[in-house]
């Protein structure tokens, strides 16, 4: 049952600044395929909401941009726009490839970037390419206007940096040079409208064999969706080669043993993840060295 | 056309149920076969098909009636309590609230086979009923549960079997935790072990599963004067009729259940409900029609369900694969009220064994109750059975198949009489060509790579041969269109059309000139539930033989109209003329607009069946799989489905049911599950996200192949059920195959990543 | 609050709770149906519609949400009595079985037609998987909008 609530269909960015400010237990809300069901369910983490405030009618909100150096993606823009953007496809494919696989076709026309991560479940599936892509969130409050990096901004399950006087506005993804070239990755309970019980998302750039970069995430492993930078750390300058990938690949179950603690569900997923994740490296080395062939 | 009484008996499990019927007194002439037929046989589309895709069709979850309020049921939250006390004072305040109904206010109605009521103090499951509220509005009706105060006394539960069978268990009844149990024995199981060379143990397990049928149990019900009537979404309105009636203490006569649509059921719409009969309590108290549904978290938890099993199975045979000794050993859990959740019947019927050895016990637990769910027992017990026989097989160095067929089985092996067919050779022949038997590892588990595909079988036996009383009226119309009535119920079966079908072609009138309208204790003849796979092959006949009827009766009024022998006249495409005198000659219409009444009207009956025959149906499915090593996923690519099922009255609908049993088995084999938290003692799979059923994305290629043509020994329409029997073999045909592609038995349903991944781990 | 919007093509206005879904205000302000809940949270489609020409479960969107939107329920896809081709083809195909998730299905590949002239079985699958049927094993459901997509790329 929906609880009884007040409810305000905002026209612009101000009046939802204004009205979180003024009201300690209002939400926004834009598809609402988290509130409503958890509604339905008598989620504790909907309790206390008086006030919805939706934001659907926000162009602010929902548009997609080219900025000079990143894409500026609006967090009430929903899964099937992102899929369906061209600029989103151009420069972060693995955003676009995480995204499709989320909920059914009705779920992606209604649920929103921002309403993905907002509540930092540890199955968002956005947010491991988000991490990967180093995004970057636009918040607003009636006071200021601030950017924070997603990976600062998720702190523990269900909670994040974000303020009740706040708002995320914007995500954005700074572009990347083209040398880059990743994989996602995720693995449901069935094939359809599946909710990860694994989700990965690589990314490596190289160099004459030798890792430049290389950025590696995990969600529904880890508490939170996690980015593995001393792993990563430990990989970059060194030759791109099976040894390397299966080590890193050790050390991320080792680390995820460590953030998670040993669970029932670990035993299945721990070789799963290690042994996915040397794979991905793998395949993303190996077409990277027949992209370099193809241009000699 | 004559007709007698006879005393019907019809064997499902061990229950020898016997009714008195009217049937047929003589063997009807068969229905032609499909071949000589326009219309059985044949793709014709659903009767209901634009009330279905056009939005209008009424479930009775959609009725609505002038001035009616809403019934919601307060539930026990815990697995095992009493109720101290009950406090209804502020909801009953509660603005639009009308009235509510306990254990306090309500007489004394017993319910469960006399092992609860309606309202028990003693709640023995989560989802066990507390009090039922009427108001206004759902919604409201709804706060009112909340506002309700329950004080409980919190007992000790029990939640699986293994604990419940302990000797210090809390006990679920005064008796304990055991159910009735299923014993049987032939021959001498001991002597036949001695006899053997080899034999075989294992145990398999199996989960629970729920029905959860996309429309949730619901009725309305209206009171006039001292006469009820209830819409209900069931499989049985007869069935509802008389629990109703019973519990509330009125005449069946004085109740009257209506269905039109059903949103499926599966075999949890079999009885009435417990909110049916606190709707009509309601009702009577209010004066005013009441609406009571279920929500998709009490469907979870109180509807019924598939109980779990724990299935030893020791098989002796001889060198060359004769079967010496089978015994069953087996137990799992009902629920906290009386069902059962016996597995044994596959093993018991579907191969020649003269010593046979069956123990199975029904376990209480603190959890809803489990009814019947598509092919009760058979679909767990061919699981098992269907995998130690794989293995054995494999023991013995023989083809999987080659085993099976060394131990068929022409008489069944409980009554030793002939089965009135049985195709089941056919078959696997068919099946194994079409899946490509030949093809499968020789040495399971053999294939290099990280993905390994398999190729498995399971074989089939389902009762399903229907039987009397089954009635129905046909009315044929001076405007030349007829209409069917029968108190049967089409739950998306197909019962509409095939019955439109049959009428059509026997009466040589075009399909769209025939109605049906089905689903009415109140105004039709009596049909049983549709359940067991009997609805086909009861009603068939009885409409069949409505129509051979009519047709004699217009031939009679023919005669008399053109004042021409009966002998001489010839019936032909809706025409009757005289075979010596062309200019005598009369449309049918025509015939009925002569005759006062200007309408003509039949009952058919189901035939007696036959003496000295077994009916059973019979068939094989086939599966391909993939199994990633790397994460356990296992994907199944094709589905064959080789049956016997004698005649196919409607191919479209004949698919539907086959697609249908195939990915339930699918879902059964691979993900559904109820799970409960062992130290709450409450269900964690509760909607419709935590307990996973396929989506379209799950399916697989699937072949249907019917090896079979009518059955005339059976009935004149010739036709075995086939509900049951296209899910009974699926799972098993599926875990063969995985056992196929990796060469280790999973032996525990359902088949998932985890339990895949433990077992190479455990094999390397 | 009060709200408009457009309704199988009318404009309509509603007063509405805070409370009601949009599921709530078709079936019972509206008596529309045919919009089935199965569900409620989401998982089952049965309870599918067109909003704004977007397939959404209605039980997901809340009454007050829709102020302004264009909503067609499966009453508001057949043109009066004469079905949509892919209704014609749903019975063609025998994709119908208890038909309670049929509505669901329709619009589903209603939107998916619309969007998407030429789907492939995958795709099709994809934009239908959020649709349960507990019933016919879906396959005739596919060769359904197979058959219509081909008829309506003809019709043009």
């Amino acid at each position: 049952m929906i609880p009884e609530h007040k409810f305000i269909n905002a026209d612009n960015i101000e009046d939802v600044l204004r009205l979180l400010n003024e009201n300690d237990n209002a939400k926004v809300i834009a598809g609402g395929t988290d509130i409503i069901p958890g509604f339905h369910i008598d989620s504790a983490r909907f309790k206390e909401i008086e006030l919805l405030i939706d934001i659907n009618k926000i162009k602010d909100f929902n548009s997609i941009e080219l900025a000079d150096n990143h894409l500026s993606i609006g967090a009430s823009s929903n899964f099937t726009q992102i899929i369906n953007d061209p600029n989103v496809n151009k420069y972060f494919p693995l955003l676009v490839n995480a995204v499709s696989q989320i909920g059914s076709h009705q779920i992606r026309n209604r649920a929103t970037i921002g309403g993905n991560f907002i509540n930092n479940a540890p199955c968002a599936d956005s947010v491991p390419a988000l991490l990967i892509y180093n995004a970057v969130l636009e918040i607003k409050s009636i006071i200021e206007t601030k950017e924070i990096p997603l990976s600062e901004f998720l702190l523990k399950q269900y909670q994040t940096a974000l303020n009740t006087n706040e708002v995320v506005t914007r995500v954005k993804l700074p572009f990347l040079n083209e040398n880059y070239s990743g994989k996602f990755y995720k693995l449901g309970r069935r094939r359809g409208v599946a909710i990860s019980r694994i989700s990965l998302a690589v990314l490596m750039k190289k160099s004459n064999g030798i890792i430049e970069d290389v950025r590696i995430a995990g969600g529904a492993v880890t508490p939170i969706g996690t980015r593995f930078t001393k792993i990563e750390d430990m990989m970059k300058g060194k030759a791109a080669k099976s040894d390397l990938f299966k080590e890193a690949a050790q050390k991320i179950g080792e680390q995820i043993l460590e953030l998670t603690g040993l669970r029932w569900s670990s035993i299945y997923k721990l070789p799963v993840v290690q042994q996915k994740i040397y794979q991905l490296l793998e395949e993303i080395n190996l077409e990277m060295n027949s992209v370099n062939k193809n241009e000699n | 056309m004559s007709r007698k009484i006879i005393k019907s008996k019809y064997d499902l499990y061990e229950e020898k149920i016997e009714t008195i019927a009217e049937v047929p007194s003589e063997k009807e002439k068969p229905l032609a076969p499909n071949s000589k037929l326009k219309y059985v046989g044949k793709d014709v589309n659903r009767y209901d098909g634009y009330d279905k895709v056009s939005g209008s069709a009424i479930y009775t979850i959609d009725k609505v009636l002038p001035n009616m309020v809403f019934a919601r049921v307060m539930v026990s939250p815990h697995p095992h309590a009493k109720i101290k006390s009950i406090d209804v004072s502020k909801a009953l305040k509660l603005k639009g609230v009308l009235h509510i109904i306990t254990n306090e206010n309500t007489s004394e109605i017993p319910w469960y086979y006399n092992t609860s009521k309606l309202f028990d103090k003693h709640l023995r499951y989560q989802g066990d009923e507390v009090a039922c509220v009427a108001a206004e509005t759902e919604k409201i009706a709804e706060e009112a549960l909340s506002l309700i105060k329950v004080e409980y006394e919190i007992m000790p539960h029990v939640v699986t079997a293994e604990s419940a069978m302990k000797e210090n268990a809390p006990k679920i009844h005064n008796n304990g935790n055991f159910g009735r149990p299923s014993e049987y024995t032939r021959g001498n199981f001991d002597e036949g072990i001695k006899q053997a060379d080899v034999t075989i143990e294992d145990t398999f397990t199996t989960q629970v599963e729920v029905h959860n049928p996309t429309e949730v149990h619901c009725s309305v019900v209206n009171w006039d004067g001292g006469k009820l009537t209830v819409w209900d979404s069931t499989q049985s309105i007869f069935s509802v009729r008389d629990n109703v009636a019973q519990s509330l203490g009125l005449n069946a006569s004085d109740v009257r259940v209506v269905k039109k649509y059903m949103g499926g059921g599966f075999g949890s719409k079999l009885e009435a409900g417990k909110y049916t009969v606190m709707a009509a309590l309601l009702a009577k108290k209010i004066g005013r029609p009441v609406k009571a549904a279920m929500n998709r978290r009490e469907m979870n938890l109180s509807v019924g369900n598939r109980p779990d099993s724990n299935q030893t199975i020791t098989i002796g045979t001889k060198k060359d694969g004769t079967f010496t000794a089978m015994s069953h050993i087996a137990y799992g859990v009902m629920g906290a009220y009386p069902s059962g959740s016996s597995s044994y019947w596959p093993l018991r019927s579907i191969y020649k064994c003269p010593n046979i050895k069956i123990d199975n016990k029904s376990i209480y637990i603190n959890a809803g109750r489990a009814r019947p769910f598509r092919a009760p027992g058979h679909v767990q017990g061919t699981f098992a059975l269907e995998s130690i026989i794989d293995d054995l097989a494999l023991k013995l160095g023989m083809d999987p198949i080659e085993l099976r067929l060394k131990n068929y089985t022409e008489v069944d092996q409980d009554g030793d009489v002939p089965y009135t067919s049985k195709l089941l050779k056919e078959a696997y022949e068919k099946g194994a060509e079409e899946i490509g038997w030949k093809n499968r590892n020789k040495i399971p588990g053999s294939q290099t790579g990280e993905i390994k595909t398999g190729i498995g079988m399971a074989s089939q036996i389902w009762w399903g041969g229907g039987a009397p009383p089954s009635y129905a009226t046909l009315k044929l119309n001076s405007d030349g269109s007829a209409k069917i009535f029968s108190g049967t119920q089409d739950i998306g079966t197909g019962t509409y059309t095939f019955m439109q079908q049959i009428a059509a072609d026997v009466l040589e009138i075009p399909i769209d000139k025939v109605n049906v309208d089905l689903g009415d204790t109140g105004t039709m003849p009596y049909s049983g539930g549709s359940g067991g796979s009997m609805t086909a092959p009861s009603v068939s006949p009885a409409v069949y033989d409505a129509a051979i009827q009519m047709k004699q009766k217009l031939i009679s009024n023919a005669a008399a109209i053109l004042e021409v022998d009966e002998s001489n006249l010839i019936y032909s495409s809706g025409n009757i003329s005289s075979k010596n005198d062309s200019s005598k000659s009369i449309e049918i219409k025509d015939v009925v607009g002569k005759i006062h009444e200007r309408v003509l009207v039949t009952t058919g009956a189901r035939n007696e069946n036959p003496n000295g025959y077994a009916i059973n149906s019979f068939g094989a499915q086939f599966a391909k799989v993939e199994v990633d090593t790397m994460t356990g996923i296992v994907r199944v690519k094709k589905i064959v489905a080789a049956h016997d099922i004698g005649r196919v009255l409607n191919r479209k609908t004949l698919e539907n049911q086959f697609y249908g049993g195939v990915i339930m088995g699918l879902g059964y084999a691979l993900m559904e599950n109820r799970v409960i938290d062992d130290y709450t003692g409450k269900v964690l799979t509760t909607n419709l996200h935590d307990y996973k059923m396929p989506t379209m994305q799950d399916m697989p290629d699937i072949k249907v192949i019917i090896v079979s043509e009518e059955d005339n020994l059976i009935s004149p329409t010739g036709v075995k059920g086939i509900g049951e029997p296209a899910m009974i073999p699926t799972p098993g045909a599926i875990a063969n195959a995985v056992f196929n592609a990796i060469g280790v038995r999973i032996k525990s349903l359902p088949i998932t990543p985890d339990k895949i991944l433990e077992a190479l781990n455990s094999k390397s | 609050m009060k709200i408009k919007f457009t309704l199988n093509k009318k404009k309509v206005t509603a007063e509405v709770e805070s409370t009601e879904r949009l599921i709530d205000l078709l079936r019972n302000k509206f008596q529309l149906m045919g919009t089935k809940e199965g569900c409620s949270i989401g998982e089952c489609g049965a309870c599918t519609i067109l909003m704004d020409g977007k397939a959404v479960n209605s039980c997901l969107v809340l009454a007050e949400q829709i102020e302004g939107a264009e909503i067609i329920t499966i009453e508001g896809i057949a043109d009066g009595e004469q079905l949509h081709p892919i209704q014609e083809n749903f019975i063609k195909a025998g994709a119908i079985q208890c038909g309670f998730c049929t509505p669901g299905m329709v619009v589903s590949s209603y939107e998916l037609l619309n969007e998407n002239p030429e789907p492939n079985e995958e795709e099709i699958k994809e934009a239908i998987a959020g649709n349960l049927c507990r019933c016919t094993g879906y396959k005739q459901i596919i060769d359904a909008v197979k058959i219509s997509a081909e008829q309506l790329r003809d019709s043009k």
